[in-house]
């Protein structure tokens, strides 16, 4: 049963890059058993084909607009996000979308799929996070945890500060 | 007349807008605008200059290894750092694996729907399409069996009705030309491919590390170790698997991916007709190894006029500068381009607020700059890479061409000419990597084991303030990175991606940029489902290169076309 987490984002562009980030954050603060993938997925779009094809449960963290207030995480499970996807599959961002029809056509979809969506409140070039979005990183990791602790993952905590090693 | 607007112009990477008037049947004027704000440079500022491809790779999800290369070549070329030929070669092989994988994947997944109507495929009789497919290739997957296995596939896929790769099409478009026949060889190609991509990225996972974004570039050389005796080195055990992948893609291209596009071309020949543009064309060129020299480029540098003969005027990359005459950015002098060296990222949005129907065309009207050289706007990508090097005497390159040449019998200078040069320079690219292996293993076998020269690593051996320039032929052609170092920090980062050459508004002068001017005249059947256009605008492979990522839950219908007809125009 292979797991794979991909943060989705561009790191130049603030909170854009958040899901990257967080991935970045998880690989350094966190041992995990038994071992999964994480990856820092970046605006690979289809390019990901090759690291996602061959996995069972695919957890992808992401912005998400939603409308909500900046900072709000929201994690979207199973059918739902095949239906949300279908609505936008037109919309400006189309490589997830067409991330998950590509796997589909090859027979490799995830037998599981949750994402964990975090309202950006800027997009302006910088590598910096709002303050706003800073701050929900806690609230995306513990349910990012969560998530894999229901997967029968367990993640051990290196006691790392939280909001240390933002780092690439 | 009729206007027409296609915002965004999908299947390309990024964000792209093109505004046309239609008289006639046809395009007679055409704006291409940018609307997403990039500004990444204005992210290097004040950062140490050997960073600065880490943060360069992040310009575009698609081009990393791209940026990447840019720019460590500007940082070497503004301190005089050499990087030893070890490492010369293992960036050429991941830029000559980048183009295998971007031009198959622009082809197959962001092309082909222009020209091929997956819903017709559905109506193929398999053994007719077998016998199609053995008469144009030796390729094993031909039997009528594998073929109605894929015409049922993408019959259930369709017919489900769940969105897929298939969702958004012109499907039944009178400007479809191919039998069901070709439409369904070409649908089964394009699942190959989708299959087959996952298989050469491994290359660039070999070299680069695991990590879909590579970590081994490093200014002075790469950052991997060759050892022929090191389990934890780049040894012969990992270039026999490199040299494995690479034979493998170099089959897939010559045996699917260049009869594919030779059979496009000779459904379409009228689009070899359309398209050209300003003819004009400019080529920084690359791939000089084993030598360092210019000369010994394998796609030659320069610039190439064919309307004027095929004279090759050679490249002062000083006459490059771009105007933001019409573009949402401010300079202290509207009217004059300035040299990316000096170059400005001040952001002043002028057009409407959103939602809008048409830009102010007459005004500013796109995020793009506008680069000229000399003045002039260039075409940039494999059509510029082939002329430039054919008119330039590289023997490769003309024994290629005029090999397609002789079969198609067709001016190369249009919509489809783009296409058969990509995939001509992907046939020459699969052979120049084992080229590149076959020196580095020779080269290795003598004992030379270098990869880095960390000569002028630190600061402090560096000429003091100074700046420099980082070029590379990238896929979609020419990219430049312009560093300016001050105090040891970067002061000024500017990087000219090929698609603001090729995307680019309108300058000073009025004179279009290369799409808007390769618009005109392109025939439109239909203004509501413009197809057209996006054949012409697709053949460039636009990367808009913003990327900006987020996930839309709004449901916001974005993709849009307008057709105003009459109105005031």
């Amino acid at each position: 049963m292979k797991t794979t987490v991909v943060g989705i984002g561009n790191v130049l562009l603030s909170d854009d890059g958040v899901g990257v980030w967080l991935v970045h954050r998880l690989l350094a603060a966190y041992r995990f058993e038994p071992e999964i993938e994480l990856l820092d997925g970046g605006t690979l779009g289809l390019g990901l084909i090759s690291h996602l094809s061959e996995t069972d449960r695919l957890l992808v963290i992401d912005a998400a607009s939603t409308g909500s207030k900046p900072g709000t995480v929201v994690v979207m499970r199973g059918n739902s996000v095949p239906a949300i996807l279908r609505a936008t599959l037109s919309a400006h961002e189309a490589s997830l979308c067409d991330l998950l029809a590509a796997l589909t056509l090859l027979g490799r979809t995830p037998r599981e799929f949750v994402a964990i969506g975090i309202e950006p409140h800027s997009l302006a070039p910088s590598v910096e996070l709002s303050g706003l979005v800073r701050d929900a990183i806690a609230r995306a990791e513990c349910e990012v945890i969560a998530q894999l602790s229901a997967w029968g993952i367990a993640c051990e905590s290196l006691g790392l500060e939280s909001q240390a090693a933002l780092t690439l | 007349m009729t206007r027409i607007v296609i915002d965004p112009i999908t299947r390309i990477e990024g964000h792209l807008r093109i505004e046309a008037t239609v008289d006639g049947g046809a395009v007679n004027d055409a704006w291409s605008a940018s609307t997403m704000f990039r500004g990444m440079e204005l992210v290097l500022r004040n950062r140490d200059p050997r960073e600065a491809w880490l943060y360069a790779q992040r310009i575009c999800g698609v081009c990393t290894t791209v940026h990447a290369l840019a720019s460590v070549r500007a940082v070497e070329d503004a301190i005089g750092a050499r990087p030893p030929i070890n490492a010369r070669l293992l960036r050429n092989i991941i830029a000559g694996t980048q183009y295998i994988q971007d031009h198959i994947v622009h082809f197959y997944h962001l092309h082909a729907f222009d020209w091929v109507d997956a819903v017709a495929a559905t109506k193929a009789d398999p053994a007719a399409t077998a016998r199609l497919a053995q008469s144009i290739s030796a390729w094993p997957q031909s039997s009528a069996g594998y073929f109605k296995g894929i015409r049922d596939k993408v019959k259930a896929v369709i017919g489900s009705g769940q969105p897929s790769l298939f969702a958004n099409g012109y499907w039944g478009h009178p400007s479809y030309r191919l039998a069901p026949e070709a439409n369904l060889l070409l649908v089964a190609h394009y699942l190959e491919a989708l299959e087959w991509q996952r298989e050469i990225v491994r290359v660039q996972a070999i070299i680069g590390g695991k990590n879909p974004h590579p970590q081994t570039y490093l200014v002075g050389g790469m950052a991997i170790p060759i050892d022929p005796n090191s389990q934890a080195a780049l040894n012969m055990e990992r270039f026999d698997q490199i040299r494995g992948l690479i034979e493998r893609a170099k089959a897939f291209v010559e045996q699917v991916y260049v009869p594919d596009s030779l059979l496009l071309a000779a459904h379409y020949p009228e689009w070899f007709t359309y398209g050209a543009g300003h003819r004009t064309y400019m080529t920084y060129g690359d791939f000089a190894e084993p030598s360092s020299d210019i000369s010994a480029y394998r796609f030659a540098r320069g610039i190439v006029r064919p309307a004027r003969g095929m004279h090759v005027e050679s490249l002062d990359q000083n006459k490059i500068a771009e105007y933001v005459t019409r573009s949402w950015y401010a300079y202290p002098n509207e009217k004059a381009p300035l040299h990316p060296w000096e170059g400005l990222t001040d952001p002043k949005y002028t057009g409407p607020n959103p939602p809008y129907d048409f830009l102010d065309v007459d005004e500013k009207y796109s995020w793009s700059k506008a680069p000229r050289y000399a003045g002039e706007p260039m075409e940039t990508g494999p059509l510029a890479r082939l002329l430039v090097s054919y008119a330039s005497g590289r023997p490769e390159v003309k024994k290629a061409a005029d090999g397609a040449l002789g079969t198609l019998k067709i001016p190369l200078a249009s919509t489809l000419g783009r296409v058969v040069a990509r995939a001509l320079e992907t046939q020459l690219m699969s052979g120049w990597l084992i080229e590149w292996l076959d020196q580095l293993i020779a080269n290795v076998g003598t004992g030379d084991l270098r990869i880095h020269d960390g000569t002028f690593w630190e600061p402090s051996s560096w000429p003091g303030d100074c700046q420099g320039w980082g070029s590379h032929e990238g896929p979609r052609g020419s990219l430049g990175h312009w560093i300016r170092i001050k105090n040891e920090k970067i002061e000024n980062y500017q990087a000219v991606v090929p698609t603001t050459w090729n995307a680019s508004p309108r300058d000073a002068n009025g004179v279009r940029g290369p799409y808007e001017a390769a618009l005109i005249g392109t025939p439109v059947v239909d203004p509501a489902r413009p197809i057209e256009i996006l054949r012409t605008i697709h053949s460039f492979d636009p990367c808009m290169a913003c990327a900006v990522h987020v996930l839309d839950l709004s449901g916001r219908q974005i993709v849009r076309v307008d057709a105003d007809r009459g109105a005031g125009w």
